[in-house]
């Protein structure tokens, strides 16, 4: 049982974090998040707002 | 037109209603039903025409299933959620069964554990934010944080309530130490463990919604409070919390299946 | 509204928009630098430095672009009938919460005549059409959303009653005008080139709301061209150069409300070396996305 079980998170695990990677950060953010940047911002700027004047 | 058509339709329905199949499907069905019924009279009666009616809830449901923002934000949800949890069990249920069987780990750990407890994690999130930014560490930590002490205190609990007689017979059989453990302590508190995972996962996308609306770009609690933004989408509102409904009751009853494995049963019959 | 210049600006390549839901979380990101430009109310900017948070106003987010909203058929024709009622504002630390204080001095009303409260931008509408308030005062679109959905009618725009209002500010961290000067240089070229194409016609702005619509905000497309439209200065992006005068005006008076915890002065919270006369800018069409860029919804 203890197997099954760990088994399934594994794959869970794996299924989901592909999916929100592919499906909210991006496969380019991803990868410099990976590298070690503190920003992952090299020549790109965040900029925030709230949608309100 | 003849009684007999409206009698035997009542007589078809309560045997319906009634019976074996009727009580499974039916019931809750119609429950269900007298409760949109309800809701959609509320609107009809007394609520303003902001609040969404049934059918508008409805269209938006189909809205957001039909665009991409469902499989997105669910995904969102549904990682840190699955992140925080598996983080927490993996840290929980050793800690708790440590502290439950060992005297002196009790005695130390467990005022720690109660005094952190009550803490909302809600309350966590800026210093969250501090620790982790805004994205998705903050949201895994709250998570972790959330269902971590369900979990740990359902297992100190579970392996502090192995009836005596279940202890005793096993030291007769010359049981000790961490055999006795392994063999007799463990299985026997699987089932309440598996509990304090349901429950904790409850906790979780509860908390994980809340966790959103403050701080998190993307995910269910973050659509929430996108639709409140888009001025009067109360409807998108309603639809994305029956969402969160659905996907809770999938989670709950993956859990649940937990339980139907033999190890896990074993500790039941012989409670 | 605020960030529509931004979201024009370079396309991905340089700029990433990020939308907040409140400004708590705001606050927290630049304090532990998780961001390091954001357009925030301009009193909450002085705040945040007068608490030595290291940030610098560079630029402004858009001038006007709030109004003062009332029941559509409440007895109140002017400032004074406010008397007694409550009105809701987005937060202490909004110019908007400065601009009641100095109506309520300019009509000789004592401080406390009116209630205010603290309501989040978007449940001014709802508050009320319920009737839990009397009046809101806030930034588009939840200003125009009252109007459009006929629960109310505007009263006062900013416009009319503190002429080039401000009330969003773009806010960066020192650290990043010490890193790469000409990144911010390049932000506010941006903001300053989209501004004045937003300004330059009508056509431009309708363009602007459909694209923001669908892409930024997921705000219905009709009410953001109501906004843009109605009056055409309703709201304006052009003049976003952050002027001792105009800030030293809201400073004094926030602290003299009690809102600001000290003085700050202007070259401590703004640096304005960004500002450049709008002819000294390559105004190069081809680095702005085209509208054919976007996926506009129909």
């Amino acid at each position: 049982m203890k197997l099954r079980v760990a088994i399934g998170t594994a794959i869970w695990l794996l299924v989901i974090t592909v999916a929100h990677v592919q499906l909210n950060i991006g496969w380019a953010r991803a990868g410099s998040f990976f590298r070690g940047l503190v920003w992952e911002q090299q020549k790109q700027l965040q900029v925030g707002f709230l949608p309100v004047t | 037109m003849s009684p007999f058509g409206p009698i035997a339709l009542v007589a078809a329905l309560a045997y319906l209603f009634f019976g074996r199949v009727g009580r499974k499907v039916l019931a809750p069905i119609t429950a269900g039903l007298v409760g949109v019924a309800l809701w959609q009279l509320a609107c009809d009666l007394f609520l303003s025409s902001t609040n969404p009616t049934p059918m508008q809830t409805l269209t938006a449901l189909w809205e957001i299933f039909a665009s991409d923002q469902l499989w997105k934000h669910s995904a969102a949800s549904l990682y840190r959620v699955t992140w925080g949890f598996v983080l927490a069990a993996l840290t929980g249920i050793p800690l708790g069964l440590w502290v439950g069987w060992n005297v002196r780990g009790f005695e130390a750990l467990n005022p720690v554990i109660q005094g952190l407890r009550p803490i909302s994690p809600i309350a966590w999130i800026p210093f969250a934010i501090l620790w982790f930014g805004i994205g998705d560490g903050a949201g895994v930590f709250l998570i972790f944080y959330a269902s971590f002490f369900p979990i740990t205190v359902g297992t100190m609990a579970a392996v502090r309530n192995i009836s005596l007689v279940h202890q005793r017979s096993a030291q007769n059989f010359g049981l000790t130490g961490l055999d006795l453990f392994r063999r007799v302590v463990l299985p026997a508190s699987l089932p309440q463990i598996i509990t304090s995972l349901r429950i904790a996962l409850g906790v979780a996308w509860l908390v994980i919604v809340a966790a959103e609306m403050v701080g998190m770009d993307s995910g269910l609690g973050y659509l929430i409070n996108d639709a409140r933004n888009m001025g009067k989408r109360y409807d998108l509102v309603a639809a994305t919390m029956i969402l969160i409904g659905l996907i809770g009751i999938v989670l709950d009853y993956l859990v649940r299946k937990l339980e139907t494995f033999d190890e896990v049963r074993w500790g039941y019959v012989n409670r | 509204m605020t960030s529509w210049v931004t979201d024009h600006t370079a396309e991905g390549s340089f700029f990433k928009s990020r939308k907040f839901t409140d400004w708590a979380t705001v606050k927290e990101a630049l304090i532990g630098r998780r961001i390091d430009a954001v357009f925030i109310l301009a009193p909450m900017a002085m705040q945040l430095r007068a608490d030595g948070v290291p940030i610098k106003i560079v630029y402004l987010g858009h001038r006007d672009g709030t109004a003062l909203v009332v029941g559509k058929h409440a007895a109140i024709e002017n400032f004074g009938d406010l008397a007694g009622k409550r009105v809701a504002i987005p937060s202490r630390f909004a110019n908007q919460n400065i601009l009641m204080h100095k109506m309520m001095r300019d009509w000789g009303m004592p401080d406390g005549s009116i209630e205010l409260l603290e309501v989040p931008p978007p449940e001014h509408p709802s508050a009320l059409e319920s009737g839990s308030i009397d009046g809101y005062i806030v930034g588009e679109p939840f200003a125009a959303l009252a109007e459009m959905n006929g629960t109310g009618r505007v009263l006062y725009q900013t416009k009319d009653i503190w002429p080039n209002f401000i009330s969003c500010v773009l806010v960066v961290r020192e650290e990043l005008i010490t890193e790469d000067r000409a990144l911010v240089q390049e932000l506010v070229d941006g903001i300053a080139k989209s501004g004045k194409w937003l300004d330059e016609s009508h056509e431009h702005r309708m363009q602007a709301a459909a694209i923001t619509a669908e892409n930024y905000y997921f705000q219905p497309k009709e009410l953001l061209e109501y906004v843009l439209s109605n009056p055409p200065d309703r709201v304006r992006y052009t003049e976003l150069a952050p002027l001792k005068a105009d800030f030293d005006e809201i400073m004094e008076l926030a602290f003299d409300v009690g809102v600001l915890s000290r003085r700050v002065a202007f070259e401590e919270y703004v640096d304005d070396s960004f500002v450049r006369p709008l002819e000294d800018i390559d105004w190069n069409m081809k680095n702005l996305p085209g509208v054919e860029d976007y996926e506009v919804a129909q």
